[in-house]
């Protein structure tokens, strides 16, 4: 106990985000209280700017981004997959080992709107695959950074994969580093980094992770 | 109690009727045939590919890679020079090395830390001479007997080859002069710069990837991106040439346009309204004009080296097999040392072709685990190859399978089938 009084009484002294985070739980909950009563109506920058519901607010945004991204790749509609991402967008699927060795090699690289729509193309039209069903597991969301519009965001990720006879298995797991930009009230992906742990995957990788 | 049988060499296979252009499927299944591969073809008288010159340049670089299924190690000694040793302690075998690279002046196996010089040399054995005047290895146990595994190496424009075989010509003389011609075409002494690496591991033996790239007569079907975008397809002007042993083989052609003819009708796949959204990804350098008119040429090394060059992308594949009925194909893209940013770009963007998401190369590898599928409970049956005749002849036009008959015709000298 003499040691949490101690951080308290240092807490004040720093800025806002240190503060949010070393501030103790039960005065969390009453000043959020009358946060959400007061930030509410006014919805002014200032009141965004560090408070703790608009952090979860933005957190619980994201998470729903990723949500909604994992379950428009898992049920079949992969013809939405590129309105996650702004017309300039990157989208990489690089393998840890190629990540940590700086070399840019991604096993797939699409470049703006077109580049993903390419993809879907290849997936729904040109490529021959057998069929099968992929489920995302996104989890440890993260908001890194947000400065203005654009936000910095990071979660690890499990894509499983079922193929015709077979039991499921591990298709492909690693994490995301994304950039993510909210355009005309919407989150969407700028740049998207999914950095896989195993460099050797199995035959095929045909929908996007 | 079952009974310790001695070790017998032989395989109870005949080669069917017809020749080379028939290929028996037990080929791709019998695991008995993929021990004498892992014998006499990867740990014999071959030059496999292990690596770039560039992956190691500095004394004390090392990178672990296979030959078929035997680990090894590319290294650059002190001196500067490449070394292949196997990775496998002369003590009790142990794979001891953990790192997929780094860079180290010697190596120590963990199990009982002998340790050895990057050439191989056995420099330590703990406890040798016993401790406290008890244990300790015998008077006349000799340090020099009890090195590494060495390969011969090869080293040309860069790129490393390495047998288990020290009686082997040269690599010149084991590839020939028509590969060493397309050789090179892509390997012209500039320095290479590694882009990265792909790896995946497919359900199919191993020689239905190599016969897949001695095989122009599918890539002209199967694969909507490379007909309908011209990148391959058999009436533009195209070659198959076969080395005169028949292992090694190119298959060429030049970029045609997109458009429905008389002549490739058949070709049900070219699509001519298939566009792309950011064509960005197939703008194409004419990179090789002055070496030619193929835009495309894609070899065929035995055992183990695919070379790919399509249009500006350009990747070495090795193939490693643990199983007869699987294989992993490890993927090095590179460029050259004169590529400017964009240059860089352009290939990046065109390895969407290949690779285990590729938009060319996925179709590829379902099929051959198909295949592979196809085949597992018929070993007796047969597969056909009579595609362009029965001969093994060059040709200059890809329909055809000569190929592949040439590559059965070695293998079965090779193999005693």
């Amino acid at each position: 106990m003499a040691r949490k009084a101690v951080k308290r009484k240092k807490t004040p002294a720093r800025k806002k985000t240190a503060a949010k985070k070393a501030a103790p739980k039960k005065a969390v909950k009453k000043s959020a209280k009358k946060a959400v009563k007061k930030a509410a109506p006014k919805k002014t920058a200032k009141s965004a700017g560090g408070s703790l519901d608009a952090a979860l607010r933005l957190r619980l945004e994201v998470e729903e981004l990723y949500a909604a991204y994992g379950a428009t790749l898992d049920y079949g509609k992969i013809e939405e997959w590129p309105d996650f991402f702004t017309d300039d967008c990157i989208y990489k699927l690089i393998s840890r080992e190629n990540f940590d060795l700086g070399l840019p090699l991604g096993t797939m690289f699409a470049e703006k709107r077109g580049g993903l729509e390419d993809r879907v193309t290849a997936v729904v039209k040109t490529t021959v695959y057998h069929e099968r069903a992929i489920t995302h597991l996104i989890t440890g969301v993260r908001v890194l950074s947000a400065k203005g519009n654009a936000i910095e965001a990071t979660a690890n990720y499990v894509v499983l994969e079922t193929l015709p006879n077979q039991y499921t298995n591990v298709l492909n797991s690693g994490r995301y580093a994304d950039k993510i930009v909210r355009k005309g009230g919407k989150l969407l992906f700028k740049e998207k980094l999914c950095i896989f742990d195993s460099a050797l995957v199995p035959a095929s990788i045909i929908y996007p992770i | 109690m079952a009974t310790v049988l001695p070790t017998q060499n032989q395989i109870d296979r005949k080669w069917p009727e017809g020749g080379h252009s028939r290929v028996p499927y037990w080929v791709y299944t019998d695991p008995k045939v993929f021990q004498r591969e892992m014998d006499i073809i990867f740990g014999g008288r071959t030059y496999s590919f292990v690596g770039l010159e560039c992956e190691i340049p500095n004394p004390g670089d090392f990178r672990r890679t296979f030959i078929g299924d035997k680990p090894v190690i590319i290294t650059r000694d002190m001196d500067g020079e490449i070394r292949v040793v196997a990775n496998r302690c002369a003590h009790r075998g142990v794979k001891f090395c953990y790192q997929e690279h780094g860079n180290s002046k010697e190596f120590i196996c963990p199990y009982h830390q002998w340790t050895y010089d990057l050439t191989g040399k056995l420099i330590g054995v703990p406890f040798r001479r016993g401790v406290k005047k008890q244990g300790g290895m015998p008077d006349d146990f000799k340090m020099e007997d009890h090195g590494l595994q060495t390969l011969k190496v090869e080293v040309r424009n860069g790129v490393i080859f390495a047998s288990f075989a020290h009686d082997m010509p040269s690599l010149e003389e084991y590839f020939g002069p028509l590969m060493m011609h397309y050789f090179n075409r892509v390997f012209d002494g500039r320095k290479l710069h590694v882009l990265g690496y792909s790896r995946q591991r497919i359900r199919a033996n191993w020689k239905i990837k190599f016969e897949n790239i001695k095989d122009p007569y599918h890539a002209s079907l199967l694969h909507v991106f490379l007909v309908s975008f011209g990148l391959f397809r058999a009436d533009t002007p195209s070659k198959v040439e076969n080395d005169p042993t028949g292992l090694h083989a190119i298959q060429a052609a030049t970029r045609g346009e997109q458009k429905v003819t008389s002549e490739n009708l058949d070709i049900r796949n070219l699509d001519p309204d298939l566009k792309l959204h950011n064509p960005e990804m197939l703008q194409p350098y004419p990179e090789w004009v002055s070496k030619g008119t193929e835009t495309v040429v894609m070899h065929t090394f035995f055992p183990n080296l695919i070379i790919q060059q399509q249009s500006n992308t350009v990747a070495m594949r090795q193939i490693r097999c643990f199983k007869p009925e699987e294989m992993e194909l490890h993927w090095t893209f590179f460029g050259y040392e004169d590529d400017d940013e964009e240059m860089t770009l352009r290939r990046l963007r065109q390895a969407n072709l290949m690779g285990p998401a590729g938009f060319v190369s996925v179709d590829d590898s379902e099929v051959m685990e198909s295949a592979q599928s196809g085949i597992h409970a018929f070993p007796d049956d047969v597969a056909v190859v009579e595609m362009g005749g029965r001969g093994t002849e060059n040709t200059p036009h890809m329909v055809t399978e000569s190929s592949i008959r040439a590559f059965y015709k070695a293998y079965r000298e090779i193999m005693g089938f």
